[in-house]
């Protein structure tokens, strides 16, 4: 009898267990993002920046990963705070490290990055303009909870975008990724293995409250957000 | 008067960073004022952290726009805010003040700390004055962080009967054991509530970090008499370790203005006994009758 085991086995959700407790490999991710894959924050800015108007001043991140998504956009819109949080710690160094850089080289961004739980963000309700999340919602310990905080601290009016990758995508969009990612590939995949699906995500939102917010589909991501959503393809 | 709940914010303000500094301080305020905190008070420095190497470009006027916010906020939550400011003063020196903001919104008034240690003294000038700031909580006197190694300064508002001594503090962390030691006495020298909050993480231009540690205390002579099971150590009614936060304790001021009023140690002293000119005292700068003329 020959067993086939599948190529990808993504059908149950794995949860990681105790993600980024390695400093050393918080580093090497955070390099290795910085080094090959800058091109994975273009979609997200895009999307910020399209929701961004004048008159808007503050911007939180919920799972900031190593900052870089949010230094990238403070760049872009000097005159929006942005607040990140997030509850690794050695992720918050990191970050703290790339912030610390970009202060000393001048950067005009108004960036803070903390320290703090996700199910319980530490700002005032309807104070933020824009919450976005990037390649965080898969580790988020109690999703349901965050999401209940992001749509309490966005503005009436405001924007809700939280992205990360579809645990479902097509098999063709994942393979590709894996060309480029190499060593991190097993990291890649444990993530991948961690996230939802667009009806675990609906679920989720369902659970929350937040029936009206919408699950898009795209290449291999997942975006989740309050208003509409126009899925792009690379 | 009666029962007041006093906060204290222990954060880390990044250089270069000041309007962030200013949301988080911000944050840890609202923080404090949902937990009923009727005083909140704000380390040393904490809008610029100790960033005395360029003072003539991170000091700010008070009042301007720091204090501005820090006023709105104070009226809209209805809370006392005590908050050290690296401030660009009208005589064209530099200092390092604390403000005190009342429940209404007003900037009722600065202290700009009188000792500045060595290195110090290139960068800021020194303040001359100890003053006191009746409030619906009661009378509040103001220093900061070097001044705890001066007993002068607690001596001082217990002469102007202050009920609760506010330090605003950015300590290296090479002097926590000394500023530890120092600070349950300055409560005994003051016969009062002293709130010492105090600023953390690391200064990057010099690679040392600050102490922490910040905490509320009382005489310990007041709250033995207050409390049966009163222990030695007791008196710090709060103690924050190293990380950012805040603490809150609940004193009733009029039980120790009560205790104040047949405080031996404060009916025992000798005031005309001291700081009086010695031909042959020895100072730092010379004889004592220069320094006392100073």
């Amino acid at each position: 009898m020959t067993v086939e085991a599948p190529l990808l086995d993504l059908a149950e959700r794995v949860p990681l267990t105790q993600p980024f407790t390695d400093m050393e490999a918080v580093r090497a991710y955070d390099l290795g993002m910085r080094r090959s894959a800058l091109m994975a924050y273009k979609r997200p800015t895009e999307r910020i920046l399209a929701a961004h108007h004048e008159g808007m001043t503050d911007f939180v991140d919920i799972g900031f990963n190593t900052g870089l998504l949010s230094l990238h956009v403070s760049g872009r819109l000097p005159e929006v705070a942005v607040s990140g949080v997030e509850e690794h710690n050695n992720l918050v160094d990191v970050a703290e490290d790339n912030l610390t850089l970009c202060v000393w080289s001048n950067m005009a961004g108004d960036v803070e990055f903390e320290h703090s739980k996700l199910s319980r963000l530490p700002f005032a309700d309807d104070s933020a303009d824009i919450v976005y999340s990037f390649s965080s919602l898969h580790r988020w310990r109690r999703p349901v909870e965050t999401l209940k905080e992001a749509a309490r601290i966005c503005k009436p009016g405001g924007t809700v975008l939280i992205e990360d990758v579809n645990r479902l995508a097509e098999e063709g969009h994942i393979t590709f990724i894996l060309q480029f990612v190499k060593e991190g590939g097993e990291q890649f995949m444990r993530s991948l293995k961690a996230a939802y699906s667009p009806e675990q995500a609906q679920e989720l939102l369902r659970e929350a409250g937040l029936d009206d917010w919408h699950v898009v589909e795209e290449d291999l991501g997942l975006v989740i957000s309050n208003r509409p959503v126009t899925p792009v393809s690379m | 008067m009666g029962r007041l709940r006093i906060a204290v914010v222990q954060m880390e303000s990044k250089l270069g960073r000041e309007p962030a500094n200013l949301r988080r301080a911000e944050r840890y305020v609202r923080q404090a004022a949902g937990d009923g905190a009727d005083l909140v008070c704000l380390p040393e420095a904490f809008l610029t952290s100790g960033n005395i190497l360029e003072v003539a470009d991170v000091a700010v006027p008070i009042p301007g726009d720091a204090t501005d916010q820090l006023c709105r906020v104070a009226a809209e939550l209805g809370v006392h805010i005590v908050a050290g400011l690296l401030e660009r003063g009208e005589d064209a020196s530099y200092y390092s003040t604390s403000v005190l903001i009342d429940r209404t919104g007003e900037l009722r008034g600065t202290y700009r700390r009188v000792h500045r240690h060595e290195l110090e003294s290139r960068y800021l000038a020194g303040g001359t004055e100890y003053p006191t700031f009746d409030l619906d909580i009661g009378r509040v006197g103001l220093m900061q962080g070097y001044d705890v190694n001066f007993p002068e300064v607690s001596r001082e508002y217990l002469r102007r009967g202050v009920d609760v001594l506010v330090c605003s503090a950015l300590v290296p962390d090479m002097f926590t054991y000394l500023v530890d030691m120092r600070l349950p006495v300055r409560a005994v020298d003051g016969e009062c509530v002293l709130a010492f909050a105090s600023g953390v993480g690391n200064n990057l231009y010099a690679g040392f970090g600050y102490m922490g540690r910040s905490q509320i205390l009382a005489d310990p002579l007041f709250l033995e008499s207050e409390r049966f099971d009163f222990e030695d150590g007791d008196e710090r009614m709060v103690l924050l370790a190293e990380g950012e936060g805040v603490g809150i304790v609940e004193v009733d001021i009029d039980r120790m203005r009560r205790y104040r009023d047949k405080a031996t140690l404060r009916n025992d002293s000798r005031p005309g006994t001291y700081w009086r000119p010695v031909a042959d005292a020895v100072t730092a700068t010379g004889p004592a009758t220069a320094a006392l003329q100073t």
